[in-house]
C-alpha cells in the first residue's frame, strides 16, 4: 500500500496552497493521506513539514500535537526515513516542541523541563544541535530562573556552529535580545549593527529585532531612539499571523506617532489573532492594544475589537477597548507567572504601564 | 599613564578573512575590478574635462590569465604605496563637501583583495594620465608586494591575474563575458573583450523614453523570460523598470532582480529595498543615492533607504492606477496571474484597495465571485477554514445562501474590509450562526424525537459531542458535524495523545486540562432526512444508541475530519449491533 502514496505530489499540493491557516490545513489532511495510505516515510516526513512550516508561519502550539504524533512513530519505525534525514527531522520536532514552553503557560513547568530533556536527549543521540539547544534553554529561563538562563547563554557561545544551529540572522539577534532583556544596551547595540546594516537577514530577522528594541525604548519611555525603527518594521516586517509579535511591537509604538495608522494595525491584528493558541504573541498584542488605547488622539474614537470581547453597548472606544485588553493581558502574564514561579510578566506589564503613562505626561507622544 | 601597544595583525589571515569570508562568491572579483576601472576612468575625466574616451578591456587567455585594463586616470608611484598596500585605504574616500562623490562607485579600499580568490598574485601595471612614471605593483596572499619601475605602459592601469588550481573556470571568454554582463550591464564606461569590437554592456541610459514593446523586449533578453507588464521606475531614487511576472508566485520564492547602485551590480535579493508584495515583480534598477553595506550585496537601513521604498511603492500604485483607467483588460489578466501578490498589497494600501477590489476573485459556495459581484449579494456568511467551507457549502447551496471561503492568505483582511467600508451585511459564520443556514425543531418535534436525542447524547458523550435536531437543505445529508476551531484542535489533541507516551502525553494532558470548560462538538440530525425521520419513530433504545454512533462517524468522514481509535472502535461496535438487529428479522 505504502509503494502507491506519492508523497511529493502531495507535498507539492500543500505548498501551493496560499499562505496563512488553509496551508496548516492541508498539510493535516496531507498527513491523514498518508496516515491512510500507510507510508511510514511520509507519515514522519510530512509532520516534520507541519511542525517546520505552521512553526515558523503560523500559529506555532498547533504544532504540539503533531509533534506527539511524529514521536510515536519515529519510536515505531525508527528507520523509516533513512538516518540523516531521521536525524535531521527528529531534532527540529524536539527543538520545536520545546520551544512551545515558552508561548503556552498551560504547560505545566515540570512538563517543560521534560520537553527541554527531550530535547536534549535527542541532541546526544543526533550528536549536534548544542547551539540551538541552549538558545532554546536560554530563553526559557529567562522567564523561570535569570541565572540559569545567563549560564545557558554562555554555554550557547561555546560550541561552533554546525548543521542544525539556526541561521547567523537569527544567533546575531537572539544575542541582542538576550541583552535587551538583561539591560545591556550598549553591547544590543553594538550587535545589532550588523543586522541593521543588512549584513544579517533572514525570515525573521530584522524584524524581530526591530520588534524587540521597539519594546526596550519604550519600556525606558524613550519615544525617539524607537521612532526611527518603526518604519521598517511596519513596512517590512508583518506578512502573516506569526507576525503578531511585531505588530504587537508596531502598534505599541504608533501609540505615540501615529495613532490612526495604529487603528489601521490593531484591525489586521485582531483578524490574525482570531483563535490563536499562542499565549506569548496574544500578552504582547493585547500590551499593545492597551498602550495604543490610551493615545490622546483616540479618546471617543470608535475602534474595531476582536470577536471574544462582549460587544459593548454603546460603540466601542478606545478607553473601553483598552481596559479589556489591560485585563487580557494581566490574565495571561499571571498565567505565565503561576506556572513559571516569577513575576516576569507582571513586572513586564506594569513597567509597561508605568513607562506609558510617564510619556503621555512628560508629553513625549503626539 | 599606561603605555599604548600595537596590536600585531597577521595580514595573510586577514586577506584570507576579506578575499574568502567577506564575499559570497569568488564571481565578485570581477565586479571589483570592473568599479575600480569605472572609478579610475571617472577620476580621469574630472582630471580632464571633455576627455570622453574612457573604456575597459579585458585580455583573456584561456584558463590561464587575465589583464583587465582601464584608460582611466593610473596611479602614481605616492598613490600606490597609498592606496593598493594599505587595506581600507581607497583612493575614492576623499570626500567632496564632507562627502563622497556621488559618481564614484567603490568606497572601503579592499575590493582589489577579492582577486586574491581567484589569482595567488595580483599584478599591477599603472601609469598616471597626468604623466609621470609607470610602475608595476606585485602583491601576494600573505601581505607582501614588490614595486618596480616599468617602462612599457599605456596610461591607465592593468590588473594581470593567473588562475590559482581550482580557478581556471573563471579566465574563459564566455564567463567574463558573462559576469561583465551581470554586473557591469548599467556601467555607463564602454567594456569589450579584447580583439572584439562587440560592446559588452550595450543599454538604454533612460527607460522613461522606451516604448513598452522595447522594454518588454529588453526584460525578455536580461531576464530570460517573458514578461506579462513593464512598469518603468523613474523616481528621485530609483531608474530602471519593474516586470511583471507572467505566472503566479509567492514571496519564499527566490527573486532575481537586478538590483544596481551607480551602475554596478549590488544584489539580486530585492529584500531590503522591495516591499513585500513585490514577488510577482522582476526588477531592474538602478540607484545612486543608497548606502552599500561593507559586503556590497544590500543596502544600509537608512532615511534614505525608507524614501525610496516608498517611491517604488507609488510609481507601482500609479502605474496600476493609470491602467485600471487606460487598459482595464490588462489589469484584468494581471490580477487574475497575481491575485494572491495584489491582496498582499490591498491590505495595506486603501487606495490599492479601492483600485482592485472589485477585480479580485473570492471562493465562494456559489463558485469565483469577485471583489465587484460580492458588493451586490447580499446578505452572507465567511469561513477561514477551508475542510469547514467544503463541509459547509452543500448546505449554503442547498439553500440558495452564500459562503465565503477566507481561509486562504488574505482574504479574511479583504472580505471584512469590503464589508466594513461598503457597510455589506456579509458576517464571520461562527458555530453558533449555524442556526442561520438551519431552522430549530418545533416543540412537539423535540418530543418526538426526545428517545433519538437521549440515545445519541449518551451515544457522543464520551466524544465531547452533543446531538442536535435541525431541518435544513439538502434533504439528502441525514447529519452534519459542526465544531469550533478550537474543538477542531481539541480532537488533534486528544487524537494525538491516544498514540502518544512519556513526556508528549504529559504535555498534551496538560493542554487539556487546563480547558476550563471542555467546549462541545455539535452533531446535528437534520428533520427533512428521510433516515432521521425513521429514527424519530424508532423505539429501541439499543438500536438508535448504535445509529447515532454510526451517524457520527459518517457525518466526521463526510467532513474530512480524523477519526480517533475511540471512535473507530464505537463504529465497529455499532455497526455489529445493527448487523446483529438486521439478521434478526425477518426477510
Amino acid at each position: 500500500m505504502s509503494g502507491s502514496f506519492d508523497g511529493e505530489a502531495v507535498r507539492k499540493r500543500v505548498q501551493s496552497v496560499p499562505a496563512g491557516p488553509a496551508r496548516t490545513e492541508a498539510y493535516l489532511a496531507a498527513i491523514r493521506e498518508a496516515d491512510l495510505s500507510g507510508d511510514t516515510y511520509w507519515r514522519q516526513n510530512l509532520r516534520a513539514d507541519m511542525v517546520l512550516w505552521t512553526g515558523f508561519y503560523d500559529d506555532c502550539p498547533k504544532i504540539l500535537p503533531v509533534c506527539a504524533e511524529f514521536f510515536a512513530l519515529f519510536e515505531e519505525e525508527p528507520h523509516a526515513m533513512g538516518a540523516e534525514l531521521a536525524a535531521f527531522n527528529q531534532y527540529l520536532v524536539a527543538h520545536k516542541a520545546a520551544e512551545l514552553c515558552v508561548l503556552l503557560p498551560q504547560l505545566e513547568l515540570p512538563v517543560c523541563i521534560g520537553l527541554l530533556d527531550q530535547l536534549e536527549r535527542v541532541v546526544k543521540r543526533v550528536g549536534d544541535g548544542m547551539r540551538r539547544r541552549d538558545m532554546a534553554l536560554c530563553e526559557f529561563y529567562l522567564y523561570v530562573d535569570a541565572e540559569k538562563s545567563q549560564q545557558y547563554f554562555a554555554r550557547f557561545l561555546m560550541p561552533c556552529r554546525d548543521e542544525f544551529s539556526s541561521c547567523r540572522a537569527c544567533e546575531q539577534d537572539f544575542k541582542v535580545w538576550y541583552y535587551l532583556h538583561t539591560g545591556d544596551l550598549e553591547k544590543a547595540k553594538y550587535l545589532a549593527k550588523p543586522i541593521f546594516l543588512g549584513q544579517y537577514v533572514c525570515d525573521s530577522v530584522p524584524s524581530h529585532t526591530y520588534a524587540s528594541f521597539i519594546q526596550y525604548y519604550l519600556d525606558q519611555g524613550d519615544v525617539d531612539s524607537m521612532k526611527p525603527l518603526l518604519s521598517p518594521l511596519v513596512y517590512k516586517g508583518l506578512h502573516d499571523r506569526s507576525d503578531l509579535l511585531y505588530l504587537a511591537a508596531a502598534i505599541r509604538g504608533l501609540a505615540f506617532t501615529d495613532p490612526k495608522k495604529g487603528v489601521k494595525l490593531l484591525r489586521q491584528g485582531i483578524g490574525w489573532s482570531e483563535g490563536l493558541w499562542d499565549r506569548q504573541s496574544m500578552y504582547e498584542f493585547y500590551k499593545g492594544i492597551w498602550c495604543l488605547c490610551t493615545a490622546p488622539a483616540l479618546e471617543g474614537t470608535r475602534v474595531p475589537f476582536p470577536a471574544d470581547m462582549s460587544a459593548p453597548e454603546g460603540p466601542c472606544t478606545a478607553p473601553i477597548l483598552g481596559a479589556w485588553a489591560r485585563k487580557q493581558a494581566e490574565k495571561i502574564a499571571k498565567a505565565f507567572d503561576r506556572r513559571n514561579g516569577t513575576r516576569w510578566y507582571q513586572e513586564n506589564l506594569e513597567r509597561a504601564v508605568s513607562s506609558t503613562e510617564k510619556i503621555w505626561r512628560d508629553g513625549n507622544g503626539k | 599613564m599606561s603605555e599604548a601597544f600595537h596590536f600585531q595583525v597577521n595580514l595573510g589571515g586577514m586577506l584570507d578573512v576579506l578575499s574568502n569570508h567577506l564575499y559570497k562568491s569568488p564571481d565578485v572579483f570581477l565586479r571589483e575590478l570592473l568599479q575600480n576601472g569605472v572609478d579610475a576612468i571617472t577620476l580621469r575625466q574630472r582630471e580632464q574635462p571633455g576627455w570622453a574616451k574612457g573604456q575597459i578591456t579585458i585580455h583573456v587567455t584561456p584558463g590561464k590569465r587575465m589583464v583587465f585594463r582601464d584608460n582611466g586616470a593610473g596611479l602614481s608611484q605616492e598613490g600606490i604605496h597609498r592606496f593598493l598596500a594599505v587595506i581600507g585605504q581607497s583612493s575614492k574616500t576623499e570626500l567632496v563637501n564632507g562627502k563622497i562623490p556621488e559618481d564614484y562607485i567603490g568606497r572601503f579600499g579592499i575590493g582589489l583583495l577579492s582577486c586574491f580568490m581567484v589569482s595567488d598574485t595580483i599584478v599591477v601595471h599603472t601609469r598616471p594620465a597626468g604623466g609621470g612614471q609607470a610602475h608595476v605593483w606585485t602583491g601576494l596572499p600573505d601581505g607582501t608586494y614588490t614595486l618596480d619601475p616599468l617602462e612599457e605602459c599605456p596610461e591607465g592601469t592593468a590588473v594581470i591575474l593567473t588562475a590559482k588550481p581550482g580557478a581556471e573556470g573563471y579566465f574563459q571568454e564566455e564567463r567574463v563575458a558573462e559576469l561583465v554582463r551581470y554586473y557591469g550591464l548599467a556601467l555607463p564606461v564602454p567594456i569589450y573583450l579584447a580583439g572584439n569590437p562587440e560592446r559588452l554592456n550595450n543599454i538604454p541610459t533612460d527607460f522613461s523614453m522606451v516604448s513598452r514593446s522595447q522594454l518588454l523586449a529588453f526584460g525578455q533578453w536580461l531576464f530570460d523570460e517573458e514578461f506579462l507588464d513593464a512598469i518603468p521606475i523613474h523616481t528621485p531614487h530609483l531608474r530602471g523598470v519593474a516586470y511583471i511576472l507572467s505566472y503566479a508566485t509567492d514571496r519564499s520564492v527566490k527573486s532575481g532582480h537586478r538590483i544596481y547602485l551607480k551602475q554596478m551590480l549590488l544584489t539580486e535579493n530585492g529584500d531590503t529595498l522591495l516591499p513585500p508584495w513585490a514577488f510577482f515583480l522582476r526588477c531592474f534598477l538602478n540607484t545612486n543615492s543608497l548606502r552599500p553595506t561593507a559586503s556590497r550585496e544590500d543596502f544600509y537601513e537608512d532615511q534614505e533607504l525608507d524614501a525610496a521604498r516608498q517611491e517604488f511603492s507609488e510609481a507601482v500604485r500609479l502605474y496600476l492606477t493609470r491602467l485600471s483607467q487606460s487598459s482595464p483588460d490588462r489589469l484584468e489578466r494581471l490580477v487574475a496571474v497575481h491575485s494572491q501578490a495584489i491582496k498582499a498589497m490591498a491590505i495595506w494600501d486603501q487606495e490599492l484597495f479601492d483600485l482592485f477590489i472589485d477585480y479580485l476573485p473570492f471562493e465562494t459556495s456559489e463558485g469565483t465571485m469577485t471583489g465587484r459581484a460580492l458588493k451586490s449579494v447580499g446578505e452572507a456568511f465567511w469561513v477561514g477554514s477551508v475542510p469547514k467551507f467544503k463541509q459547509l457549502k452543500p448546505i449554503f447551496m442547498a439553500q440558495g445562501r452564500l459562503l465565503i471561503c477566507t481561509g486562504y492568505a488574505s482574504d479574511q483582511e479583504l472580505i471584512s474590509a469590503l464589508t466594513r467600508r461598503c457597510r455589506l451585511p456579509i458576517e464571520p459564520l461562527r458555530e453558533d450562526s449555524l442556526f442561520e443556514v438551519m431552522d430549530d425543531a418545533t416543540y412537539i418535534e423535540e418530543q418526538q424525537a426526545a428517545l433519538l436525542l437521549r440515545q445519541a447524547n449518551l451515544a457522543l458523550g464520551e466524544f465531547d459531542c452533543q446531538a442536535q435536531l435541525r431541518r435544513f437543505l439538502p434533504a439528502s445529508l441525514p447529519s452534519l458535524y459542526a465544531m469550533s476551531d478550537e474543538v477542531q484542535f481539541l480532537r488533534q489533541v486528544q487524537s494525538a495523545q491516544d498514540i502518544s507516551s512519556g513526556i508528549f502525553s504529559d504535555a498534551l494532558s496538560s493542554l487539556l486540562s487546563s480547558v476550563e470548560e471542555r467546549p462541545l462538538a455539535s452533531l446535528y440530525l437534520n428533520l427533512n432526512s428521510a433516515l432521521v425521520q425513521k429514527l424519530v419513530q424508532a423505539r429501541r433504545p439499543a438500536t438508535l444508541y448504535a445509529m447515532a454512533q454510526v451517524l457520527y462517524v459518517q457525518a466526521l468522514l463526510a467532513g474530512g475530519h480524523p477519526l480517533r481509535g475511540g471512535e473507530l472502535a464505537s463504529m465497529n461496535e455499532a455497526l455489529l449491533v445493527l448487523l446483529d438487529g438486521a439478521a434478526g428479522q425477518p426477510d
